[in-house]
Order: C-alpha cells, then sequence, then structure tokens
C-alpha cells in the first residue's frame, strides 16, 4: 500500500481515542499529525471529518474540551480523554484485538491449508 | 445510552449558535497556524508553507457545514425554518389564516362538544360490575289505550313467580322506585329521593358498600326491614361525611331506622336517582292474588353464567305464556321485555331524539367546515402557483416544498384545534347548563372525550392535506414553463380547481338551507306547542307537590282533610285569586292510566279494559285552572263522601266512548270496592281537553274524580296569582308546615316551569336553540365560502373584465355578470338543498311524536334567507369588480 488513504470510517474515532490516551491532552492538529505519524504516513487524515468526529466524541462524552495555549503562545483547543473515553478506548481495542484474531484464524487457516 | 447523551447535547445545541461558530473559526485558524508553523520549520518559503497547508486543511467551508450539522439538529432546525417561514406567509395573507382558523375552530369545537356529549349521556355504561350482563324485566301490555308506554313494571306476585320459574338469572330483585323518603327529627323535614329494594339488589349489581354493609338476604322480610343504606352524596351532604354513621339511627318516614352502609362515590345509577335504600318487604295486599295485577315493581336481573340476552327473553315469553294462562284475570295480555341497563336509562331519559338531531346538525356544520376549508386553500394553492413554480426553477426540492406546505397546513390545523379545544370546553359546560332542566341529564358526569376529539382532529387534519398538499403537489410537477407562462390566467389546471370550489359551495348553500329549515320548523314546533293552547291557563300558576308520608297518614278521611284545609289555606294567602289540588297536573309528572268500564255494556277482564288518564282534584279545580265546562257541571264542595259518587270526562272521553253524544248521566266504575263490587260513578260533566305533555298529537281519553270521594295520598297544589308568581312560594311552603310541620314539600315551580321540567317544554326549546345557532354557523361559513369564490373569480377575471370595460361594458353591466355567476350557483344549491328540505319534516315527526308543522312558510323563509345572503355574498366583489380601471386590469397579469 503506496497510496495514502482515508481513514476507514468509524476507526477515526478509535485513533483520536487512542492518541489522547497516549499522547495525554492535545489539539486537533496535533491529534491528526500523530495520526498520521503513527500510520507511518499512509493514512491522510481530512481535517473535514475530524473536527466532527471531535465533536461528536464530545457529545457523548469521551472526550473534553478546554481552551488553552501551546508552546508558541497560540491558543488552540485542547482535547482531553475522560474516563468513560479511557473505558472505551480499553473496551474497543479488546474488541478490535477479538475480531482481527477471529479473522486472522480464517485468513491462517486459508494460507496454511 | 451515550447516543442519548448525544442527542440531548445536540438539542441543546440549537442555541448558541453563533459562540460555537466563533469558536470553530479560531480552532481551524489556530489549525493553520501550526500547520504553517510546521512548514516553515521542514523548510518550505511562507507562501508555500501557508499554500500547503491551506491545500491540507481542505474545505473550510465543507468542514464548517459538516461541523455545524454535527452540533444541532439539523432536521429540527429545518423544520423550524419551515414553520417560521410558515407564520411569515400566512401572516401575509392574514384573512386567509384567520378564517380558516376560525371555520377549523368552530367545526371542531362544535362538533367536539356535541359528539362528548352525546357519548357521554348515550354510551355511557353504568358503573356496576359488567353492566352488559345486568337487565331490567318489564311488563309489556297490549291492551287499549296504552299504546304510548306500554313498558310497565311488574307486581309482586309476578316478580316471586319470575324468580321461582327462571333459571336464565343469576339473581332477580324488586324495586320500589323513587320512593320519597322523610327525613325527620333533624332540623327540617326533608325529601329523599330513594327506593326499596329486595335484600339482593345490590349483589345483582355486583357493588358493595364503602363503609358498613349492603342487605343481608331476609332482610326484606316484614319487622326486619327497618334498615338504610345511605347514598354517598346522600352522607356527605346531609350528614357532613360522618365516620360513625354506621349504626346511628334515624327517623324514616316516622319509623326509627338503623343506618348500616354507605356505597361507594361511583355508586350513581342516574336513571334511578336514588339517594337512599332500605329493604322491600312486600305486604300481604301486595302479594295477595289481587296484588298480581298492581304493577308498580321494577325487576332488574343478572344474567348467568353463559346465558345469552336472548335465551333470558325467550325464557321469560315461556313465562310469561304460563303466567297469563294461569292467572288470566290479571296477566292476560301482559308479556314480558328484556332491556339491558343502558337501554332502560336511555329509554326512559327521552333525550335520545333530540340528541340524534343534533348529532346530524352538527355533523352537517362540520361538513360544511371542511368544505370551506378546502375552498380556502384550493384558492390559496392557485394563488401561490406562481411563487412555487419559481421556487422550483430556482432549485427548491419538491419534498422541501411539499415539507413547507405541509408546516403551514399543520400551522393553521394546530391553531385551528387550539380554538376548538377552547370552544369544546365553553360548550360542554354550557351544554351541561342547557340539559340541566332533565334531572337525568344533570346527575352525569361528562367531559371532553377523548376519541371524539382525536377524531375531529384528525378529520381536520384529513382535509387539510387533502386540500392543501395533494394539489401542491400537482403545483410542483414539471410543467414548470407553462406554470410560469400562467400568470394567473386560468389556465387548465385552475379551471379544475375553480370547478371543485364552485361545486363546494354549492354544496354548502344546500346543507344550510337543510339545517335553516330544520332549525326554522323546530323553533316553530316549540313556540306552538309550549306557548300555545293546552287546554287550561298554564299563565301565573304556581305549583307545588305535596306526597303525604306514608305512615303519618294511612286514612283516606285524614288525607282528605289535610289537603281541604292546605287548599283554603292557600286560597286565602295574599295575592292568591283561587287554589286548587290535583292527584297531578297536567303535563306534570305522576299521571295514571287507569281502566275503568262503563255501565251496560259487556263487562271485560281488567286486563283487556280501555283506559283513560285519571286526576282526583277538588271541587274549584277546573275554575281555578280554567279549564272550560262544556257540558253539565263541574264539582261542588257538596260532592263530598256522603254524596253519590260522581265524575267528569273530557271531551275526548265523550268523543270515543259515547259517539252518540249522550255522556250526562251515563255511569262508570274505576276499580273494585273492599267487597270486589265495582266502583260507580255518575257522569255530571264534560271538560274540555287538556294536554299531558308537550307534542302531544292527540288528545287522551281522561276522567276526573272529586277528591271529597276519591282521595289521593299525593297531590299538587296549584295557586293562581297575579303578577308575582314565584313570591307566593315561601308563603305557600309556610301553609303546609302550618298544619303539619313535618312535611316536607317539595317542587315548588311556577307552572310553565313545570312543562318546561316535566312536559318536555325544555327539551324542544333547547333543541329548537341549537339548531338555530348551528344553522346559523352554517350560514355563516356558507356566506364566507360564497365570498371566498366569487371574489377569487373576479380576481382570475380581471383581465377579461378590463377588456370588457375597456370595449365599452358599463358598471352595470359587470355588476350583473359577477352577482349572475353567483346567482346560479346559489341557485342550484338551493334547488338541492330543496330537495333536502323535503324530507325533514316527515325525519322530524318521527323523532317527534306529533310533530305537525306545515313546512311551506318556513321553507320560504329560509330560502329567502339564504339567497339574500348569498347574493349580498357576490355583491361585494361584484362592486370591486366593477370599480376595476380597465388600464390597470389589463396591466395586471
Amino acid at each position: 500500500m503506496g497510496k495514502k488513504t482515508d481513514v476507514w470510517q468509524g476507526t477515526l474515532a478509535l485513533m483520536v481515542l487512542k492518541t489522547l490516551e497516549m499522547m495525554g491532552p492535545q489539539h486537533g492538529y496535533g491529534i491528526a499529525r500523530r495520526i498520521e505519524q503513527t500510520s507511518g504516513h499512509l493514512l491522510a487524515v481530512n481535517y473535514g471529518t475530524l473536527y466532527p468526529a471531535l465533536l461528536k466524541l464530545e457529545q457523548e462524552g469521551y472526550i473534553s474540551s478546554e481552551w488553552g495555549f501551546s508552546e508558541n503562545k497560540r491558543k488552540a483547543k485542547y482535547y482531553k480523554l475522560t474516563r468513560a473515553g479511557q473505558k472505551q478506548v480499553e473496551r474497543e481495542a479488546r474488541e478490535w484485538e477479538q475480531a482481527t484474531a477471529i479473522l486472522a484464524r480464517f485468513l491462517g487457516k486459508a494460507t496454511s491449508s | 445510552m451515550r447516543k442519548l447523551r448525544a442527542w440531548w447535547v445536540r438539542l441543546g445545541g440549537l442555541f448558541g449558535k453563533e459562540r460555537r461558530e466563533h469558536e470553530l473559526a479560531q480552532e481551524l485558524e489556530s489549525n493553520l497556524q501550526f500547520h504553517i508553523e510546521d512548514n516553515l520549520r521542514a523548510g518550505m518559503t511562507p507562501e508555500e508553507a501557508r499554500r500547503q497547508a491551506l491545500i491540507r486543511l481542505g474545505g473550510v467551508e465543507q468542514t464548517k457545514e459538516l461541523y455545524r450539522d454535527r452540533s444541532g439538529l439539523p432536521w429540527l432546525e429545518t423544520l423550524a425554518q419551515d414553520v417560521r417561514y410558515g407564520i411569515r406567509t400566512l401572516r401575509k395573507a392574514p384573512g386567509f389564516a384567520i378564517v380558516a382558523v376560525v371555520t377549523l375552530g368552530l367545526g371542531i369545537g362544535a362538533n367536539s362538544a356535541i359528539f362528548s356529549t352525546i357519548s357521554g349521556i348515550l354510551l355511557r355504561k353504568p358503573a356496576i360490575t359488567d353492566p352488559d350482563r345486568v337487565l331490567m324485566l318489564l311488563s309489556v301490555s297490549r291492551s287499549r289505550g296504552m299504546e304510548d308506554n306500554p313498558e310497565q313494571p311488574a307486581s309482586a306476585p309476578d316478580f316471586v313467580s319470575w324468580r321461582e320459574q327462571s333459571h336464565a338469572f343469576t339473581g332477580l330483585a324488586a324495586m320500589d322506585l323513587w320512593h320519597d323518603f322523610t327525613f325527620t327529627g333533624q332540623g327540617t323535614p326533608e325529601h329523599v329521593m330513594g327506593m326499596r329494594v329486595s335484600a339482593n339488589y345490590f349483589q345483582v349489581l355486583g357493588v358493595a358498600a364503602a363503609l358498613g354493609r349492603t342487605f343481608l338476604p331476609g332482610e326484606d322480610q316484614a319487622g326486619r326491614e327497618h334498615e338504610v343504606v345511605l347514598s354517598h352524596s346522600l352522607w356527605e351532604g346531609k350528614f357532613a361525611a360522618d365516620p360513625a354513621i354506621v349504626g346511628r339511627t334515624l327517623e324514616i318516614d316516622g319509623q326509627p331506622s338503623t343506618v348500616i352502609g354507605v356505597m361507594p362515590a361511583s355508586f350513581n345509577l342516574w336513571v334511578f336517582g336514588a339517594q337512599a335504600w332500605a329493604p322491600l318487604a312486600f305486604t300481604a295486599k301486595e302479594l295477595s292474588p289481587e296484588g298480581r295485577k298492581a304493577r308498580s315493581f321494577f325487576v332488574v336481573g343478572r344474567l348467568g353464567e353463559g346465558v345469552s340476552p336472548q335465551q333470558a327473553q325467550a325464557e321469560m315469553n315461556t313465562i310469561s305464556t304460563r303466567l297469563e294462562q294461569a292467572y288470566a284475570t290479571t296477566d292476560k295480555g301482559w308479556t314480558t321485555k328484556l332491556l339491558s341497563l343502558q337501554e332502560f336509562e336511555v329509554r326512559d331519559a327521552r333525550v335520545r331524539p333530540a340528541l340524534l338531531v343534533l348529532m346530524t346538525a352538527v355533523g352537517f356544520v362540520l361538513l360544511v367546515a371542511c368544505a370551506n376549508i378546502a375552498g380556502l386553500l384550493l384558492a390559496r394553492g392557485s394563488a401561490r402557483q406562481q411563487e412555487i413554480a419559481i421556487r422550483t426553477t430556482l432549485g427548491a426540492r419538491r419534498l422541501r416544498l411539499v415539507r413547507q406546505l405541509l408546516a403551514e397546513n399543520l400551522l393553521i390545523c394546530a391553531m385551528g384545534t387550539g380554538v376548538g379545544l377552547l370552544l369544546s370546553y365553553a360548550g360542554i359546560r354550557a351544554l351541561r347548563v342547557a340539559f340541566s332542566f332533565n334531572e337525568v341529564v344533570a346527575g352525569m358526569r361528562f367531559g371532553l372525550d377523548r376519541d371524539v376529539l382525536f377524531f375531529t382532529v384528525a378529520l381536520a387534519v384529513v382535509s387539510l392535506l387533502l386540500f392543501g398538499v395533494v394539489p401542491a403537489l400537482q403545483l410542483t410537477k414539471p410543467k414548470l414553463h407553462a406554470a410560469l407562462k400562467e400568470s394567473n390566467r386560468t389556465g387548465s389546471a385552475s379551471r379544475g380547481r375553480m370547478r371543485m370550489r364552485q361545486s363546494l359551495v354549492v354544496a354548502e348553500i344546500a346543507v344550510s338551507l337543510v339545517l335553516l329549515t330544520g332549525a326554522g320548523l323546530m323553533i316553530r314546533m316549540f313556540l306552538q306547542k309550549v306557548h300555545g293552547d293546552h287546554g287550561f291557563n298554564a299563565r301565573q300558576l304556581l305549583t307545588a307537590e305535596i306526597a303525604l308520608s306514608n305512615r303519618r297518614y294511612a286514612d283516606p278521611v285524614r288525607d282528605a282533610a289535610f289537603f281541604q284545609q292546605l287548599v283554603e289555606r292557600a286560597r286565602s294567602l295574599p295575592g292568591a285569586h283561587g287554589a286548587a289540588a290535583s292527584s297531578s297536573l297536567p303535563m306534570g309528572t305522576g299521571d295514571e292510566s287507569l281502566p275503568f268500564a262503563i255501565a251496560g255494556r259487556p263487562a271485560l277482564p281488567e286486563s283487556d279494559r280501555p283506559r283513560a288518564t285519571h286526576y282526583s282534584v277538588t271541587p274549584d279545580y277546573f275554575q281555578v285552572m280554567e279549564i272550560p265546562v262544556l257540558q253539565g257541571r263541574p264539582f261542588f264542595a257538596s260532592d263530598n263522601a256522603t254524596a253519590p259518587a260522581v265524575a267528569v270526562v273530557n271531551r275526548e272521553f265523550g268523543r270515543q266512548y259515547f259517539p252518540s253524544g249522550k255522556v250526562l248521566g251515563e255511569h262508570v266504575s274505576i276499580g273494585t270496592d273492599a267487597a270486589g263490587q265495582p266502583k260507580w260513578r255518575d257522569i255530571v260533566g264534560v271538560v274540555g281537553d287538556v294536554d299531558e305533555w308537550v307534542g302531544q298529537a292527540a288528545p287522551h281519553a281522561q276522567i276526573y274524580d272529586c277528591y271529597l270521594q276519591f282521595p289521593a295520598r299525593s297531590m299538587a297544589v296549584a295557586v293562581r296569582t297575579g303578577k308575582q308568581v314565584s313570591a307566593l312560594a315561601p308563603a305557600l311552603r309556610q301553609a303546609v308546615w302550618d298544619i303539619d310541620k313535618d312535611q316536607p314539600v317539595s317542587e315548588i315551580m311556577t307552572m310553565e316551569q313545570v312543562m318546561y321540567s316535566h312536559g318536555g317544554g325544555a327539551g324542544t326549546e333547547l333543541i329548537g336553540a341549537l339548531l338555530g345557532v348551528f344553522a346559523g354557523l352554517a350560514l355563516m361559513l356558507a356566506t364566507v365560502g360564497i365570498y371566498g369564490v366569487v371574489s377569487y373569480a373576479v380576481a382570475q377575471r380581471s383581465h377579461e373584465i378590463g377588456i370588457r370595460l375597456a370595449l365599452g361594458a358599463g358598471k352595470r353591466d359587470i355588476l350583473g355578470l359577477v352577482v349572475g355567476e353567483g346567482a346560479r350557483l346559489a341557485g342550484l344549491g338551493l334547488f338541492l338543498g330543496l330537495l333536502g328540505a323535503a324530507a325533514l319534516p316527515r325525519a322530524l315527526a318521527s323523532a317527534f311524536l306529533g310533530f305537525t308543522v306545515a313546512p311551506v312558510a318556513v321553507v320560504i323563509i329560509a330560502l329567502g334567507l339564504i339567497g339574500a345572503v348569498a347574493l349580498g355574498a357576490c355583491y361585494i366583489p361584484a362592486r370591486r369588480a366593477a370599480r376595476v380601471d380597465p388600464i390597470v386590469a389589463l396591466r395586471y397579469e
């Protein structure tokens, strides 16, 4: 996969949550950069979907937001993981692992036989 | 759960939009700056950094839009937008809006009020267990003279026979209805309406006492019946809800009785109107063989498990036939009829035909209202044709347009429903007050029926959708260029719509004519019947009912003495011109129909004998009531207990039974004396016919006894007074108490009030008034409809009118043109309406007995009224048309 693809729907939310878990509070741009880095620059974050996604997570109560200042004294809106968000990340991560494990058996079996 | 939280937050997101937009803009800006910084650090030039950052950021407007959608509830916002738009458009056409809302409100309000009242009265189930399983058993006679009132109560021996022989019922109970209990020993003596019942009465109905208990088996035997059960309202009212009431001893009918229970507040069978219940112990006389013909006990029973009413009726028919054969003298010609408690309630209330008429009338009003709204909406649709075409061209989606129209219509619907709700509450209130003359209805509780409201609102919504949205859908079809070009000239689509509007108006006029004629007929009938001649002078007559309590006056001589004293005292009251008493008043209640025999004619068994309405009157009666003496003489004071028995009959009696004309000197007998011999009377006089109820078609045979010879236990006193009739009431009451301080006096009313409440006068008046209101409503609505159609037609044709004017047509000609068109519509409507109105006299006659108003005059008046109104409605638009400036009209598109 050499081409940068758009992030799959639904997984963006999980990536954002995971990023915040690992990085701590971060602003929208920072989150996007981190996601791209983590994916090895194989994913390109569309800001048009990122900000609505952030809003949705906030509405659902998984993250909270606060205006603050960056190192360069620039005003930015920082997002932080809530306790519910923490639990959600753990839960969803588990589910994904399970899903991929099951899938791996199918695919693994196919290749091995 | 999370979803719910999200929704909630989004709901809150409807507010504070500006702040959020601002924040997002700031956030995006800071994002941009961060990116630029990063790019600069990566070594790009400032311009390149900025360019790349901008490209990477993507479309800001799209981001904002997506964000906006996410932060609020878009569909809600669009709806709000549509509603706001709807409000704006309605405000721009206030005439249309107001008329539509008012029309809708009237239709919904009137309909809900009437239908709620009717379902409250006609369809209520009595508040007992399983009311469908409880039936009334009535005796039905086939003999002559009873056709008006064939259903009668049963006698004690018949009841006992029924109980012994029937298997269809789990229990049968007898009731002595409308028994006046006299409660004394506590302040003023008071009449309490109640009933005496078999011990199992409450079990048959399936209700238990709220306090204490009801009767135990065996308590309806002589000697054990000094108990009483009180109604909830009596307990609250007279005994201040005394918690220690059970076990108290009260003086009732002169005897001590123990209160054993109080019924729950929900127990209120209004047809019986009972406030107190005592056990019914049959006397030996009532149970004797002769007592089998004294039919005064109503019987109620509960069907057994799995028994249908038809099966029970069949069984009772068999039993009746058996009794007819076994006891031919008393039971011949009598059979049994079973009615559900509900049917019995309604039948007795005499309110049903009136209510049915009302329902039909108000249904018509609703139709007219719907037609009006439909017309309005169609017109409006046409007017907005161009607007919608333009908007479609500009890119509005069909769905959005339809949604907007829908919002507008729903707005009207909502406002109309609101108005309708208010009107129906007020209407129900007014109806309850108006119907309160009927004591049966006054005791009922009814309010706005939810089903009725839903139905009428649904009807309104449907007509709105049908006439508001469907035509609009047509408009949004892609015939745009035609619509745009059409520019208010008559196109093919509008012609169809115009036809529809015209036919709607024609229908409205027809319905209005029918309604107006009906109202006119009823009002005329009322005027005739109540204010017409009833055979006596009903004006300035004060009346009072005195029922001598059973225990104190068991002796006829004492009865006679009491009333003699009373009449003398009443005569000498200041302001009284005369006084008399009768066992029952004409047009009042309590008149009896008794079988009689004429001397010299073949003797018939009692059940086959003809009957006449019987009155027992004091000597001055005919003079005080101003009933003309046609032959012979009235009663004199000398016709007392020692003189030979005499009787006076009315003209109808003479006509039916003495066709030769010789009446005086004939002998007639009513009932038998102690030795079983017929009690003969000498007919000494013939008086004029007297009506027994409002709307009576043909006179009844009537026979009068002299009170001094044949006294009655309860009499009505009538006092002829001067101007201030009711002013004499306290004096009259005092006169009674001067003779016997424990004698209750009930129902002191003027004769006119008696006619209203008991004679059926009030009912007719009320129906007439309501019908008049409905007819007026329909007329008003029809006027608006005609005006709407005609003025719209004028607006459509203003181009044509302009041309005509320019070509030299005079104002008169234009007027004629427009009015002519309206007149054509009205004429068609009136013609159709006539067809409907022609059926009215017959229909009303079957609903109200004895309806004999000649319809011609009423119809002519109604025709004239509607015709005038219709032409008037045409006139205004016509004038406007004639005043049109031809230049403007020619230019107007």
